[in-house]
C-alpha cells in the first residue's frame, strides 16, 4: 500500500483502486501493443504492467532503463492529468524497426536520417495516442498529449526524461516492457508517469467506475 | 592501478576513452571529478544526459562543476523553449552536427578551456553515417589541437567495433579501454576505474 500527501490529508490506494489501475496499464498499453501489431504486421508481447503509487525519488530504480543508447518519444500530457508519456527503443531494435516499416531486410537501416526519424517519431505518436486514449476514455476524463519529440539518450537517462514534467514528490507511475518475438530482440517500453495532481482526479475516477 | 588522468593525459592532446557500458555513468562522473580537480577550466559535451539531471549528478558525486561549462545537445529535443544559460548552451540536438559543431567552436573562441568532454561519440552515430561522424571529429579534432587544450572523446566499449571508432585511432594520440571493478560494501557500490592503453 503506498501514501502520498497532498495538502494536509492522506491518501492511499486500496486494493480495488490498484486492481484498476493496474487494468488500466493493460488496456493502454494493451492498445499501444495492438497499434504496433498492425504498423509491423507481427505479434507482439506485453509484459504485465507496473502500476503503483510511486515516491518520484525511487522512480530512476523503477524505471530504469538499459546501459546503451536508447531512441524515442517524449511527450507532456495535460487536460485532467499532467504527466509525462515516454515510448523507447534500444537504437538497435529502433533500426530493425524502421527496417520493418521500409519492409527492408533487417540490417540495412544502420542510421536514423531524417526520413527514419520521422518514422521513430510517428510510431511513437500512434502509441502515445493509443496508450493515453484508452486510459482516458476508461477513467471519462480528457488528457491530451503535446506532439511526441524525438529524443536520444543513453538509455539509464530515461528517468530524467520521464521525470521532466514532475515536480511532486509522489507520482503515479505505468510501465510496460514489449517484445517483438518474430525479430530478433526487437524491444521497447512505454512509461507514463503522472503528477500527484492527477492522482486524485484518477481515483475519483475510478471510484465512480466501482 | 586506479585510473590518474594526469598520468594518462601525460603530453596527449586528443585521447579516445572507451567506457564499459554498465559503467558508463560512474566513470563519465570519475572523469569529469579528476578532470575539475586538473583544470581551470573545462568544456563539456554532453549528448547523453538531461543538462539539469547531469549537473545534479555531477554536484552529488563532488565534481567541481563551477570549472564546466556545457554545450549540451540533448535538453533542447525535449524541452525546445529552453534558453541558454550562463554555463550551457543548448543545441537543438546530436543529429545537428553543424550547429554543434558551431557551437563548440564558438566557446573555444571565447573562453581559453583547458580541456574539452565530448560525451559521446557513439550518440553521433545513431543519426549520421561513419564518414560525416568521421568528418565532424576531424574537424573538431584539428580546432582543438589550434587552441591549448585538451581533449577526451568518449565512446561505449559496445561500439569499438564501428568503422568510425576504428578511424579515430588515426587522429588521435591515445586511446584508453578502462575497466570497470565494482566493489559491494555492505549498501554500497563502489566503482574504481583502471586504465588499458591499447589499440582499437
Amino acid at each position: 500500500m503506498r501514501i502520498y500527501n497532498k495538502g494536509d490529508s492522506m491518501y492511499e490506494l486500496n486494493e480495488f483502486q490498484k486492481d484498476a489501475l493496474r487494468e488500466l496499464g493493460n488496456l493502454g498499453s494493451g492498445k499501444a501493443s495492438s497499434e504496433l501489431s498492425e504498423l509491423i504486421n507481427s505479434k507482439v508481447n506485453l509484459e504485465v504492467p507496473f502500476v503503483d503509487l510511486v515516491p518520484t525519488k525511487n522512480i530512476p530504480d523503477l524505471v530504469g532503463g538499459p546501459k546503451r543508447l536508447v531512441v524515442g518519444t517524449y511527450s507532456q500530457i495535460t487536460g485532467d492529468v499532467m504527466g509525462t508519456l515516454v515510448v523507447i527503443f534500444p537504437i538497435k531494435s529502433a533500426l530493425m524497426l524502421v527496417d520493418i516499416l521500409k519492409k527492408k531486410p533487417i540490417g540495412t537501416c544502420e542510421v536514423l536520417d531524417v526520413d527514419d526519424r520521422n518514422r521513430i517519431k510517428d510510431v511513437g505518436e500512434i502509441l502515445s495516442s493509443a496508450y493515453l486514449e484508452t486510459f482516458a476514455s476508461f477513467l471519462g476524463i480528457h488528457a491530451t498529449y503535446e506532439e511526441p519529440r524525438l529524443v536520444s539518450a543513453f538509455g539509464e537517462s530515461l528517468p530524467d526524461f520521464v521525470l521532466l514534467n514532475i515536480k511532486e514528490d509522489y507520482a503515479l507511475l505505468l510501465k510496460t516492457n514489449f517484445q517483438i518475438p518474430s525479430t530478433e530482440a526487437l524491444e521497447g517500453n512505454f512509461v507514463l508517469l503522472l503528477t500527484a495532481k492527477s492522482i486524485e482526479k484518477i481515483i475519483d475516477a475510478i471510484n465512480q467506475k466501482l | 592501478m586506479p585510473l590518474d588522468l594526469k598520468r594518462e593525459i601525460g603530453n596527449h592532446r586528443v585521447i579516445v576513452l572507451v567506457i564499459p557500458n554498465d559503467t558508463y555513468t560512474e566513470c563519465m562522473i570519475e572523469i569529469s571529478k579528476q578532470l575539475g580537480n586538473l583544470y581551470q577550466k573545462i568544456c563539456y559535451v554532453s549528448l547523453n544526459k538531461l543538462f539539469t539531471a547531469l549537473l545534479n549528478s555531477f554536484r552529488n558525486n563532488g565534481v567541481n562543476v563551477d570549472r564546466f561549462f556545457f554545450v549540451d545537445a540533448i535538453t533542447k529535443s525535449a524541452l525546445p523553449g529552453i534558453e541558454d544559460t550562463f554555463n550551457c548552451k543548448y543545441v537543438s540536438s546530436a543529429s545537428a552536427l553543424r550547429e554543434l559543431g558551431i557551437a563548440i567552436n564558438n566557446e573555444l573562441n571565447k573562453e581559453i578551456y583547458r580541456a574539452l568532454v565530448f560525451d559521446s561519440l557513439s550518440t553521433l552515430q545513431i543519426y549520421n553515417k561513419g564518414e560525416v561522424v568521421t568528418e565532424f571529429i576531424r574537424y573538431m579534432i584539428a580546432r582543438i589541437r589550434l587552441s591549448d587544450c585538451v581533449a577526451i572523446l568518449t565512446c561505449l566499449e559496445s561500439d569499438t567495433d564501428t568503422e568510425l571508432i576504428k578511424n579515430l585511432g588515426m587522429f588521435s594520440d591515445k586511446v584508453i579501454h578502462l575497466e570497470a571493478h565494482v566493489i559491494l560494501e555492505d549498501d554500497t557500490t563502489i566503482v574504481t576505474f583502471e586504465a588499458r592503453g591499447s589499440p582499437i
